[in-house]
């Protein structure tokens, strides 16, 4: 068994606490902040997006708890439970851009590393199962719309890029580094500028120092054609250390649901 | 009594009983089963169409062969109380003469619906505007569209109305452009003022980084240098991006000490004449 000081910053990040009535906690990380109250027979969560972001990482019991926040009630959840703080992926799809568009040349497979951001995600074990408290994000994200204006979809935009290398990637508290790999199976060099990332088919991994992702396969066949998309359910094996699956993906990958996940610039620049 | 069941057994011997008896059994037949069988049919077709052609088309398919199945079951009723249907349908054809005449403007709309069904300009939920009467699409009917405008009054648009006029659909296409017009002093410099509302736009969290937002620089008014900024969102956070839009351009302004004027006329008033020289005196 792992004492409390053992524990990596990741496990000490992503754990759960035992409460009895009255107990109270507060998680902080960045300029997130969730304050969960057990009291004789609810439970109460509340959560805080500050303006400043913090370095320090807190998960402890709580002195004082905010009262110009909103605080949100639960009945009837069992008795015995444990509080438990997971990551989770955003509402929404994610677009990325690279530095600089990137050719891919035929036949070639290139890897680019993201960092995706991860909320929080509150959730309650009791002797009746899991509930989910809340979900709260962890940074606003940008709008952005991938598609023409008349048909398309709404997407957060990442404000990090996507990198060649992992080394360049900083590591941060609260994303996942997720490897995307494209291989190009047509006869013209494939421009990539920018790529849309689909969160709820992927997994979450814990390594010592950062969360990981299942990585994500791309291969094309052209503008014309639609890119088989490919979410192997594995761990990463850029992980230094051991890994272990904090979250399953939220949906299982068809294959037979073909999407475009890169842009393209014109037609007319195969042509 | 005996003679009472008499009376029965000649009238079912003599035939006309059990014709009465069949024509009653018809007619029920077409009560309880017919009708039944048409509300199922009406309500299948405008469940398939719905999901192929959409609401309206669904609702339009609905009805039509709930009305084609009742006018059917009516006019065979009549048939078994010995009414000619021929006759019938030539009266009706006369009568719609008639009526045609008389009720022009209800059959234009009419006209006009079933071409508003198959054309869909606009479907059921969209906000569209005609003329100066805007709000979101309640029904669209044989006769008329409803619309709920956002003071939730409730309006009655005649279809004609709807063929004739310009209508303006907001909602059909997923994304918006929300363009705020905005004047600066006639000291500021044109590129900061460009940079510091492309910094707003990006900053905010309603606008789309793609498409780009938009800054035009558009000219030299009466008191102001006048610029648009055009931000893209999702169509249903147009109210929250144009409000959070102003209120951060202000807020941008007044930082950046970018003055926004207001309108000033310069007023040249003519030097008064020396009142120490009165005209007459100067010999």
């Amino acid at each position: 068994m792992t004492s409390p000081k053992d524990k990596s910053i990741v496990d000490a990040r992503w754990d759960s606490r035992k409460l009895k009535a009255e107990d109270s906690i507060v998680w902080r990380a960045g300029n997130t902040s969730i304050w969960v109250l057990k009291t004789e027979l609810d439970w109460m969560l509340a959560g805080n997006t500050d303006k400043e972001e913090t370095e320090r990482f807190l998960f402890e019991k709580a002195t004082s708890l905010p009262i110009d926040v909103e605080w949100k009630r639960w009945a009837g959840l069992g008795a015995l439970s444990t509080v438990r703080f997971q990551p989770a992926f955003p509402d929404r799809p994610l677009v990325v851009k690279t530095r600089a568009p990137v050719m891919v040349s035929p036949d070639q497979s290139i890897d680019l590393f993201i960092n995706i951001p991860v909320w929080v995600e509150v959730c309650l074990d009791t002797d009746l199962g899991s509930t989910t408290l809340g979900v709260f994000p962890t940074r606003t994200l940008s709008n952005t719309w991938f598609g023409t204006q008349y048909e398309g979809e709404l997407c957060y935009a990442l404000k990090s890029l996507a990198r060649r290398v992992k080394d360049d990637l900083t590591i941060e508290a609260l994303a996942a580094t997720c490897r995307f790999t494209i291989t190009n199976r047509f006869e013209e060099p494939l421009p990539l500028d920018r790529i849309r990332v689909l969160p709820r088919h992927l997994s979450i991994y814990k390594s010592r120092r950062r969360l990981w992702t299942s990585p994500i396969k791309v291969v094309s066949h052209g503008p014309d054609q639609p890119s088989q998309l490919e979410y192997p359910e594995e761990p990463h094996t850029d992980a230094r250390s051991v890994v272990e699956l904090v979250r399953p993906p939220e949906e299982i990958y068809r294959p037979s649901f073909f999407r475009e996940s890169f842009t393209h610039y014109t037609r007319a620049l195969f042509e | 009594m005996n003679h009472f069941l008499i009376q029965i057994r000649d009238y079912i011997e003599s035939g006309v009983g059990t014709e009465h008896l069949d024509s009653a059994l018809r007619i029920a037949a077409l009560l309880f089963i017919g009708l039944p069988i048409v509300w199922v049919l009406s309500r299948l077709a405008g469940k398939l169409s719905r999901k192929r052609f959409g609401e309206h088309l669904g609702t339009f398919f609905r009805k039509g062969i709930f009305y084609i199945g009742i006018v059917f079951i009516i006019i065979h009723i009549m048939m078994e109380f010995g009414f000619n249907p021929a006759a019938l349908l030539g009266a009706a054809g006369i009568l719609s003469v008639a009526v045609g005449f008389a009720s022009q403007t209800s059959l234009s709309n009419v006209i006009s619906g079933i071409f508003l069904y198959w054309e869909q300009p606009f479907t059921v939920g969209d906000i569209i505007k005609v003329g100066d009467t805007s709000g979101v699409v309640l029904s669209i009917d044989l006769m008329s569209v409803k619309l709920r405008q956002f003071d939730n009054h409730f309006v009655r648009i005649p279809n004609e109305t709807m063929i004739k006029a310009q209508v303006t659909n907001v909602t059909r296409f997923p994304i918006r452009r929300v363009d705020i017009d905005v004047g600066t002093a006639y000291a500021s410099d044109v590129e900061h003022v460009i940079r510091v509302l492309r910094t707003v736009a990006d900053a905010n969290p309603f606008s789309l980084d793609e498409p780009n937002p938009i800054v035009v620089f558009k000219g030299f008014g009466d008191s102001s240098l006048n610029f648009m900024l055009g931000a893209w969102c999702e169509k249903t956070q147009f109210l929250d991006l144009k409000n959070s839009l102003t209120r951060d351009i202000k807020v941008a302004f007044d930082r950046e000490g970018i003055e926004i004027p207001f309108p000033q006329r310069v007023v040249h008033m003519p030097k008064p004449a020396d009142s120490s020289h009165p005209e007459g005196s100067r010999n």
